[in-house]
This record gives C-alpha cells, sequence and structure tokens, in this order.
C-alpha cells in the first residue's frame, strides 16, 4: 500500500523535497513505517530512536500517542507527519 | 485506525492529542486554548507583567520561541496592552543561524511585531564558529550559553524593554534544576524563577513557558502551521544538557508527570535570599556579576589566552 510522509524541521533529509511516498505491505502498522524510514534515510535514524519521546507522529491529523502509539495500524493512502520535538527551541 | 475519542474539554470535536500526564484528550482548537491559558496562569501568579510593560522577546527562530511570540501577541492584545518588541541574538554559526534569522523576519512580519537584532562580533568581538574553532576548555555550549544571556539582556536594554521574555519550556526547567543537582550547584536554582527579579543592570526576564512541554510548544507550532528550522545546531551534540534530556524525556514517557514534578521541586529549591541580594557589579565591565569578575569576562579572557 502507498503511503504520503512528511519530514518536517531537522528531520527532513537535505535531499527530499516536499512530501515521500512510501511503499508499505497491507496490515503495517506505524513502527514499520519508523523502521523503513530509518532504512531509506540512515541519516536520521539517531532523531528516530524512541520515536514517540523524540518527535510527534501525526498520522491523519491525530497524534499517535492518542491512537495505540507505534501499534497503530496504517492504512492506503494514509498521510503521516513526523515533527522534531527535541530539535529547535 | 484504533481509538480516536471526543475531546474531553468541548465534548464536541474530535481529540488529536493525548496529554498523558493529565489524562485529557484535546481537539485542536481545546489543545491550543489550553495552552493560552496556562501560560496566562503562569503570567499571573508569578506576576511577571505590569499593565503597559515593555517586553523584549527573546526568539530564536525556533518553535518555542515562535510559541512565545505568538501566545504572548494574542494574550496582550486582548489584556494588559504590554508592547512587545521581538529579539534575536545573531551568535555568528553559520547555515544554523542565517536559516533561523530568515524565520524570524518572516514570522516578525506576518505577526506584526516589530524586530531587532543584536551579534556576537558587535558585543564580543567574536562569532561563535570563531570561539568555537579556538583552542578551548569548556563546551561550545557553555560559552554560548553566558554570551547569549548578556546579548539578550543588551538587546532588551537597547529596545528600553523592561521585561525580557524568554522561550524557556517546562523541559528546559526541569533539565537546568537536574543539571544543577548533578553539579551540586544548588544555588543557581535562582535563575530558574520563572518569574525572574529585578536588580539593577539586568532586565528582568520571566518564563512564560514555564509550565509548558516541549512536545506541546511543538504541536502548538504545527497546528498553527509555523515555519520549522532545518538546520541543527552544529554544536548542540557537545552539552551535558543532551543526557539530562534523555533521561528526563524517556523518565516522563515511563512515568508521565516527570517534568513537573522535577519543576515544582525546583521552584521550592529557589533559595529566596540569593535573588538580588547576591548580585554585585563586575570590576572588568560593569555588568551584574554574582562574582567579582562576571562569567562572559572570565570566558573573554580566558578565549584571549
Amino acid at each position: 500500500m502507498l503511503v504520503r510522509v512528511r519530514l518536517l524541521g531537522s528531520l527532513r533529509p537535505p535531499k527530499v523535497r516536499g512530501g515521500i511516498e512510501m511503499e508499505l505491505p497491507a496490515d503495517s502498522k506505524m513502527t514499520s513505517l519508523i523502521e523503513e524510514l530509518s532504512r531509506l534515510y540512515p541519516e536520521i535514524t539517531s532523531s528516530l530512536h524512541n520515536p514517540i519521546t523524540n518527535n510527534l507522529i501525526m498520522l491523519g491529523g491525530v497524534e499517535v500517542g492518542n491512537l495505540n502509539g507505534l501499534d497503530t495500524p496504517i492504512t492506503e493512502g494514509s498521510e503521516v507527519v513526523l515533527v522534531p520535538v527535541t530539535h529547535g527551541g | 485506525m484504533g481509538t480516536h475519542p471526543t475531546c474531553t474539554k468541548c465534548h464536541e470535536h474530535s481529540s488529536v492529542y493525548h496529554r498523558a500526564y493529565s489524562g485529557e484528550r484535546l481537539c485542536p482548537t481545546c489543545f491550543k486554548a489550553s495552552l493560552r491559558e496556562r501560560v496566562q496562569g503562569a503570567i499571573n501568579r508569578f506576576d511577571m507583567l505590569d499593565h503597559w510593560s515593555r517586553v523584549a522577546v527573546g526568539i530564536s527562530g525556533g518553535k518555542d520561541s515562535l510559541t512565545l511570540l505568538h501566545i504572548l501577541k494574542g494574550i496582550e492584545e486582548r489584556t494588559h496592552g504590554s508592547e512587545l518588541i521581538a529579539v534575536t541574538v545573531d551568535e555568528g554559526i553559520k547555515g544554523y543561524r542565517d536559516e533561523a534569522l530568515g524565520i524570524v523576519e518572516r514570522s516578525c512580519r506576518e505577526m506584526g511585531v516589530e524586530w531587532v537584532s543584536v551579534n556576537f562580533t558587535d558585543l564580543f568581538g567574536y562569532t561563535m564558529d570563531e570561539i568555537a574553532a579556538s583552542k578551548r576548555t569548556l563546551g561550545a555550549c557553555s560559552f554560548c550559553g553566558v554570551l547569549r544571556r548578556r546579548a539578550l539582556n543588551e538587546a532588551a536594554k537597547k529596545v528600553d524593554a523592561d521585561r525580557l521574555a524568554t522561550g524557556h519550556t517546562l523541559d528546559d526547567i526541569a533539565q537546568s534544576a537536574l543539571l544543577n543537582l548533578l553539579r551540586g550547584d544548588v544555588g543557581k536554582m535562582t535563575s530558574l524563577d520563572p518569574g525572574g527579579y529585578t536588580s539593577p543592570g539586568f532586565v528582568r526576564r520571566i518564563k512564560p513557558l514555564c509550565e509548558i512541554p516541549e512536545r506541546e510548544t511543538t504541536l502548538y507550532a504545527y497546528l498553527q502551521g509555523f515555519e520549522l528550522q532545518s538546520t541543527a545546531c552544529p554544536y548542540a551534540g557537545e552539552a551535558m544538557r543532551e543526557d539530562a534530556r534523555a533521561f528526563l524525556g524517556e523518565m516522563e514517557a515511563r512515568r508521565p508527570g516527570t517534568l513537573f514534578t522535577t519543576y515544582n521541586t525546583a521552584l521550592k529549591l529557589i533559595p529566596e535570599a540569593t535573588k538580588a541580594d547576591a548580585m554585585k557589579t563586575c570590576r572588568t565591565c560593569g555588568e551584574p556579576s554574582v562574582g567579582d569578575t562576571c562569567r562572559v569576562c572570565q570566558l573573554l579572557e580566558d578565549r584571549r589566552r
């Protein structure tokens, strides 16, 4: 399934402009998306360590702490936005 | 997609955020309103502002200070009638500060707030990049923190402000409290007082975001659509603060409310007697100082050797 991801602030890799479209297996959860992002963009791996503590992860405009955290299922066409918490005060 | 309950404040709209330390689930409107109310509450409780205060607001271009400026602008338009002037310190960190200055300029224009900047070269004779490149015994963040504090005070004096509002969040204060304890420097708890204090030559510093977790300034900035800085400070990793941040972040995730408990403990440890009375005048530059020579002059002298 196709998912659209936006990485904001210091999470955005220099070569990325705008959003990213990612292909994930059906029935993927948020944790799989974070792992895939780490694999695709090693330069942001350290920021994705403790992903929920260090970032706001918005799924369809809802922060995943308000859903099921990293176990939140992702569906076809979902939009995920990651906003770094621990940088840029 | 799991549970997606209704806002626990308005009982009308869908919630987007779970505030683990209070159990609230909030919609965007109630979330932003709750931040404004909490900032207003802190301003009142710590008696931060007078009617018609002239407030210099320290703006770095990061999410915390932009959130501070936006909330203060809204509060002050409705209540105190204070005047806000944004002030920025350009430390001379290539790439990092250049991007931030652009964000500050655009944000202040959009919010309709006057903006003034000062820089390290004019005030101290060196850029932060020059200091970082030189032989030194202290970490770059130690230099930068001391010089930034002085520079912000100078900027606030330059615009005739009687208050200097900074974007220190609950996390910042809790981290500083923990660092003070780890370093055995309980006397430094004084500087954590959110309401600040008045001393000759020193513009009273206030921390209106003292009870707002950084996670929530981030969400506010995101919901408001603020431009977020993409470049990280190249010297940030050097600070011991990063360890304190990681530890408290993990504790907060496992035991929600840890940040507030740490903050409340710090408030109890602020030694009343050491506030204004402890300040002397630096024999080198004449600025307020805890010792005979201020920390800025000590560091710059160390840099010249």
